[in-house]
Order: C-alpha cells, then sequence, then structure tokens
C-alpha cells in the first residue's frame, strides 16, 4: 500500500498508445473526445455553482454542489485518459478514478433518496396556477374590506343621522318641557290675579246694586264668586305643588322631624280643637332636609286624617323605625279608610273621592307624594294592623338625607 | 277748615286701573276724604321721583308687580330722595310668595300689605291700613 503511494506517478507501465498501436486516427480520437468531454465536465459545475449563488432560494442547493464536484472528478478521469496515452500513471489514474467513484456513488444514493421529494417539488405551471388562484383570493378579499369599508361608512352615517334624530327630538322634548313649567308657572300664579278681580267686582256688584238685583240675579253673582274661588284654591294648589318640584336644593339643612310635626300641628290648631283629635308621635329622626317640605308633608298627612275622620274623634300617631337603608314613617289615623281600589289615585294631581261636603281640590297627596319624591322616597297607603282607618307610608333613604 | 279736616293727598302706584278704583273705594268706606294722584307704572313714578318738586304726598300707595319697573325698584328711589323721606309707603302685592315681604322688609322702611281676594276684607283691610299711615303722618307733621 504504501509502496502504491511511493509509485504515484511512477510511469513504470507501458504507454496507453500502445494498446492502439499508436494509430494516430485512433489516438486523436481519443484525445479530441476525452479533451472535449472534460472541458464540457469542467464547464458545468462552474454554472452550476454560479446557479446556487443567484438562486439562494432553490430546493436542495447542497445536491446541485455535490453534483458539480462528481461532474468535476468524472471530467478529470477524462483527462488522466488522455495523459495516460503517453504517461502510463495508471496508479494515479486510478486514484483519481475511486475518488470519482467515491463522489458518485453518496451522489446517486442521495439523489434516490431526494426523488420523492424532488417530484413534489411544484412546477411552475404549478404555481403559476397557485399564483392566479392567490391573486385572485386576495382581489377578493380585497373587494370584501372595500365592503366592509362602505358598509361601515353607511352605518356610521346611519348613526349620525340617528344620533341628530335624537338630538333633535331631546331639544324639542327640553321646549316641551319648559313650556310645560311656563304654563305651570303661570297657571299657579298669573291666574291668581284675574281670578281676585272676577271675585272682587262680582261681590261690589252685590254691594253696590244690592237693590237693583233679584234674588236670582245675586244667586247668579254668588254662583260666579263661588266658580272663581274654587278655582284660586285649584292655582293655590297647583302652586306649592309647583315649588315642591321646582325648589333648588341649597335650601336643605337638618331638620328635626318633630319640629316638623310640631309646625304642622300650629297650622292645623282649629281643626285639631274643632274635632277633638289627639295626634301623637313615636321619637322621630333628624333628616337633612326643607323644613318647609316636611312639615307641608306631615300637615297634609294629618289634615286629611282629621278631615276625613270617622265616628270617633280622630287618633293620629306618627311612628319611624330605621331600615337597613331608609326611615320608614307611618302616619296611622281611625277614620274612614281609603278603599283598596282608590289606593293608587288617591295620589294624582286633583285627585278626590268625596263631594263638596269636604273641602279641599285634590293636591294634598300629590303634593305629599312629590315632597317624598324629591328625598328619593315613596309614598303609598295600606288598612292599618287595627283594621279601621288608613295607615300611610313613606320612605325617605338615609343617606340622601344625612 | 281746620288743618286736621284738610283731605290728604294719596298718591298711587298702580297699572290696573280696577285696584286703583278699588284702593279709592277702600279710603271712602273709611271715611277719609283724600285727594288721590295715580302713576299708572314704574317708569312714570322713577320720572316723578327724579323731576318733580311739588308738595310730596301724605301717602304713597305701590304695587309691587308692574311691567318693567316692579315696585321694589320704585321703593328703592322713594327711600333715596331726601324730598320723600318722611312719606309713608304701603306696598300692595298680589304676590302670595314670602320672599316678596322679606324682599320688601330688606328695602326699607313700607308697611306690606298682600291683596285680599274677598271684596270686604279688602275695604277693612287695605282701608284701615291706609287711614292709620295717614293719620300717623299727620300728626308727625303737627307735633314739631
Amino acid at each position: 500500500m504504501v509502496e502504491f503511494f511511493q509509485k504515484l506517478f511512477a510511469t513504470d507501465f507501458m504507454p496507453h498508445g500502445h494498446c492502439y498501436f499508436w494509430r494516430p486516427e485512433i489516438v486523436w480520437l481519443h484525445v479530441i473526445s476525452d479533451a472535449l468531454t472534460a472541458l464540457a465536465y469542467f464547464i458545468i459545475p462552474f454554472v452550476l455553482v454560479r446557479l446556487v449563488r443567484k438562486r439562494r432560494d432553490l430546493a436542495f442547493d447542497w445536491m446541485f454542489v455535490l453534483f458539480g464536484a462528481f461532474i468535476l472528478a468524472c471530467g478529470t478521469t477524462h483527462l488522466m485518459a488522455i495523459w495516460t496515452l503517453w504517461h502510463p500513471v495508471y496508479r494515479l489514474e486510478g486514484a483519481i478514478k475511486a475518488v470519482t467513484a467515491l463522489v458518485s456513488l453518496p451522489t446517486a444514493f442521495l439523489l434516490i433518496r431526494l426523488l420523492p421529494n424532488a417530484i413534489n417539488l411544484p412546477s411552475p405551471e404549478q404555481l403559476r396556477t397557485a399564483n392566479r388562484a392567490l391573486e385572485s383570493e386576495v382581489t377578493e378579499r380585497k373587494a370584501a374590506e372595500e365592503r366592509v369599508r362602505t358598509l361601515n361608512a353607511e352605518l356610521e352615517l346611519r348613526v349620525a343621522a340617528r344620533t341628530r334624530d335624537l338630538e333633535i327630538a331631546n331639544e324639542h322634548l327640553k321646549r316641551m318641557n319648559e313650556d310645560l313649567r311656563h304654563f305651570a308657572y303661570a297657571a299657579s300664579h298669573d291666574l291668581q290675579e284675574p281670578l281676585r278681580m272676577v271675585v272682587t267686582y262680582n261681590q261690589m256688584l252685590v254691594k253696590d246694586f244690592s237693590g237693583d238685583l233679584s234674588e236670582s240675579a245675586r244667586r247668579c253673582v254668588g254662583f260666579s264668586v263661588e266658580g272663581a274661588l274654587r278655582m284660586q284654591d285649584l292655582s293655590s294648589g297647583l302652586r306649592e305643588y309647583w315649588q315642591a318640584s321646582e325648589r333648588g336644593e341649597d335650601r336643605r339643612t337638618l331638620v328635626r322631624c318633630a319640629d316638623a310635626v310640631h309646625l304642622a300641628l300650629q297650622h292645623l290648631e282649629t281643626a285639631i280643637a274643632e274635632s277633638g283629635a289627639v295626634v301623637t308621635h313615636d321619637e322621630l329622626p333628624t333628616l337633612l332636609a326643607e323644613e318647609v317640605m316636611l312639615s307641608q308633608l306631615f300637615q297634609n298627612l294629618i289634615g286629611n286624617a282629621i278631615k276625613y275622620r270617622g265616628e270617633q274623634p280622630p287618633r293620629i300617631h306618627i311612628g319611624a323605625t330605621r331600615n337597613a337603608s331608609v326611615w320608614l314613617f307611618t302616619v296611622t289615623d281611625n277614620g274612614m279608610g281609603i278603599p283598596a281600589e282608590h289606593r293608587e289615585t288617591v295620589f294624582g294631581v286633583f285627585k278626590r273621592l268625596h263631594g263638596k261636603n269636604y273641602p279641599g281640590v285634590g293636591m294634598g297627596l300629590a303634593l305629599c307624594r312629590k315632597v317624598v319624591e324629591r328625598y328619593g322616597g315613596h309614598i303609598w297607603v295600606d288598612q292599618p294592623d287595627s283594621g279601621a282607618g288608613s295607615a300611610f307610608k313613606f320612605t325617605i333613604p338615609i343617606e340622601a338625607t344625612r | 277748615m281746620s288743618e286736621a279736616l284738610a283731605p290728604f293727598h294719596v298718591m298711587i302706584v298702580e297699572d290696573n286701573p280696577a285696584d286703583v278704583y278699588l284702593v279709592e273705594r277702600a279710603l271712602q268706606e273709611n271715611c277719609v276724604a283724600y285727594t288721590l294722584s295715580v302713576l299708572t307704572d314704574g317708569d312714570e313714578a322713577l320720572r316723578w321721583i327724579y323731576h318733580a318738586s311739588d308738595h310730596p304726598p301724605e301717602l304713597i300707595v305701590l304695587d309691587l308687580h308692574m311691567p318693567r319697573t316692579g315696585g321694589a325698584e320704585v321703593l328703592r328711589a322713594i327711600r333715596s330722595a331726601p324730598r320723600l323721606a318722611d312719606v309713608p309707603v304701603m306696598i300692595l302685592s298680589s304676590s302670595q310668595s314670602p320672599s316678596d315681604k322679606n324682599r320688601v322688609q330688606i328695602l326699607g322702611f313700607a308697611r306690606y300689605v298682600q291683596k285680599p281676594t274677598m271684596l270686604e276684607e279688602f275695604l277693612s283691610q287695605v282701608g284701615g291700613t291706609m287711614k292709620e299711615l295717614l293719620t300717623e303722618s299727620r300728626a308727625r307733621k303737627a307735633t314739631p
């Protein structure tokens, strides 16, 4: 083996040309053919290397490199065939062939391994089709996006239009509300004066022309006066109601409910004396509220209990219990009571259950509800536990009045 | 004719003729001899307060609610005119709001009367108050 490599370049054989008997046509046929083949084989690897360099994305690029090496080796064997015609270095030639074989065999083997993958590589036609599909998909997607954008813009326009409609409606409502407030103010304040004129001058008519008026003429004037006075009462009721809903919040102070009750009792002094009513109350809380409002509330409830009394002298009791978040007040009486079917309607504006034999315009309980709602509470009426009479109950939230 | 029996000079500032007539009737019902000057709105009253130099009346009756210049403004002008310092003023108001009464009391010396609806009450209350103020006014003038 050592000897083989020592004699690698030795020419101790017959030149190959002897095998051709140095016949020029055979010798040159081999020389030219081998030379041209070698030339071709040497060019191919350069082309492949260039290809791999330029197309970095090429699949299996290592295969091209391996193939280049294999062809380079083949080319060298052809060159050696020319050389050995005159210089018999058959050992070197054999060694080069062995190297060629060593390169060729793995190349062939790896090529076989690569075959399924190579077959699966998409053809340019396939790529073009795929590309076309992709392009149409992109176009479709763009169109869809455009549609979404258009729809979005339309939606925004619709929302804007709807908002504008709502704003207009809101403005309209505000204006109507304002008109209504003005109307309520006018009905509760400005009607007073003309009504006073009607009453006063009708009475003046009777006073000055008493002798000229017949009995029926005087009755007619009397009815006019009665009507105008009643309308004045209605207008006053409306004014109190209007004040309960319009007065600002800034007048709230700490008010002892007991004080508000006593103020109400002072105003009801005559009615209490005449009816022999007895009004009692529990310990009552202190609330952040307006004393005028609270006293009006108690005055209406106590006043009603006296006005709509039963056979017995009125017994009225005011209680207050504290629940989780509210004070619950009860005003209980032994009066005639309210039939179940009317217990909601009595709180309406100008609602009355009785005729002329009980004075009033039907604003008292409406006013009570307004006051209670002003402080965030509710008011309703039940039958008392004892049976006869009414039990008016209302809540006042604790946190709103502390 | 003695000083005491000379007619009282009353001035009324009132835009409603029906109320002017009622005030006159109230004076008559209370047997007050009077001469009446009528100013029909607040502006006219202000002009009179600032520019006239006639003998001041013995009582000014002032309506609180008048268009443009209200009674409160007129009262303020009266109270800042030295010539009218001693003249009693009676405010006649149709308003039932207690704030009006307070406002008038803050503004200065004046009697506040709310116009009653019933004729007889009007005649007695308004007439009685006017008579009282006029008598006091003349008594003050008589005593040096």
